[in-house]
């Protein structure tokens, strides 16, 4: 095996030629800049360039080096590692992916928007209603799927929504007005 | 190193999909087309507006007819006729997540229509879920804040 490379051929980049025994074996993706796997044994990595070096296979094949640098040249090959390597702060890849938080699904951003339209349209009863109780539904069902704070939001204000919509529609029924004629408006004050 | 010619060619070959299109786009792409969608509905509401009051019969908000109170939407119509005649100050006092809505919607799709005709250096805004929170306090507090205001000019 020519682990210096020494009559710089360019290897097959899926070439395992330096794997360890044991554990498992990323097969990380080289196009031009490395990207760390997506495994636990991120951390071992840093950053390389798809270059093709002979002097970068040294001493500094197992990657234990303190004095392992991101600007070693490596040719692209598939590095072995050991595991337990992920207490080096010093190794840890700037492109380690750190697990990503899920977005709002599709029925917590329509419950939102509902949400908040029925408490615009709250003063019109029967639209809000329909508006408030269609938030809360799609609300209920997104928040099953996925845990966010816009579901959380849609929720709230959906149920804010429909309950002041409800209020408004009972007591339009019943008959309650509780509007003297001498009672101030604020908006008179501001269109003067 | 080497190039797959036949995935590429692949890709070429392949028909569009509107549902790939439709699910295979980012989230504040999604988000774009979802502001886009809300525009058209709120300007084709806004047209129709004289028109399906007068046959509704809406002439005041029915909320404080019944209550006394203003609804968390009073204010809303009067702040975007006085956006609509370019008095922005007047449309925040009316109802600020009016002014608030308009100033977003015009950053948010604007920075996405620039990044999509790929103009260099731009790109598209990150919906941030702050964006909604902020949208949704400026409703709570101007609903508390008026109510408060109307409470001490009554009973003053």
């Amino acid at each position: 095996m020519d682990f210096n490379n020494q009559n710089n051929q360019p290897q097959d980049q899926n070439t395992s030629q330096y794997q360890t025994q044991g554990g498992p074996q990323p097969q990380p993706q080289y196009q031009g800049q490395y990207q760390a796997p997506n495994t636990n044994m991120n951390q071992g990595y840093t950053q390389y360039t798809n270059q093709y070096s002979s002097s970068g296979m040294n001493q500094n094949f197992g990657l234990q080096q303190p004095h392992y640098s991101s600007q070693n040249n490596f040719s692209g090959q598939n590095m072995g590692y050991q595991a337990g390597y992920q207490g080096n702060d010093q190794f840890t890849s700037p492109y380690a992916q750190a697990p990503a938080k899920p977005g709002p699904n599709a029925c917590q951003v329509i419950s939102l928007i509902c949400g908040i339209l029925s408490l615009i349209c709250c003063c019109t009863g029967i639209i809000g209603v329909i508006l408030g109780l269609v938030g809360t539904i799609l609300a209920i069902i997104g928040n099953k799927q996925n845990k966010h704070g816009i579901g959380t939001a849609g929720l709230v204000c959906s149920i804010i929504g429909l309950v002041l919509a409800g209020v408004l529609l009972i007591l339009s029924l019943v008959g309650v007005s509780a509007i003297p004629s001498s009672i101030n408006d604020l908006y008179d004050y501001m269109d003067m | 190193m080497t190039f797959n010619h036949k995935e590429n060619e692949d890709k070429q070959k392949k028909p569009f999909s509107v549902r790939e299109w439709l699910f295979g786009m980012s989230f504040d792409r999604k988000i774009f087309w979802l502001g886009l969608l809300m525009a058209l509905i709120c300007g084709a509401g806004w047209f129709f507006y004289p028109h399906i009051s007068s046959l509704l019969g809406i002439t005041e908000c029915r909320f404080k007819q019944v209550t006394g109170f203003y609804c968390p939407g009073c204010g809303g119509t009067r702040a975007v006729k006085a956006l609509l005649s370019g008095h922005i100050i007047k449309a925040i006092i009316y109802h600020p997540f009016v002014p608030y809505c308009l100033f977003m919607w015009i950053i948010y799709e604007g920075s996405h229509i620039l990044e999509m005709l790929h103009v260099p250096k731009i790109k598209g805004m990150k919906f941030e879920n702050a964006y909604a929170y902020f949208g949704i306090y400026i409703i709570f507090i101007n609903w508390i804040l008026k109510n408060f205001i109307l409470f001490l000019l009554n009973h003053s």
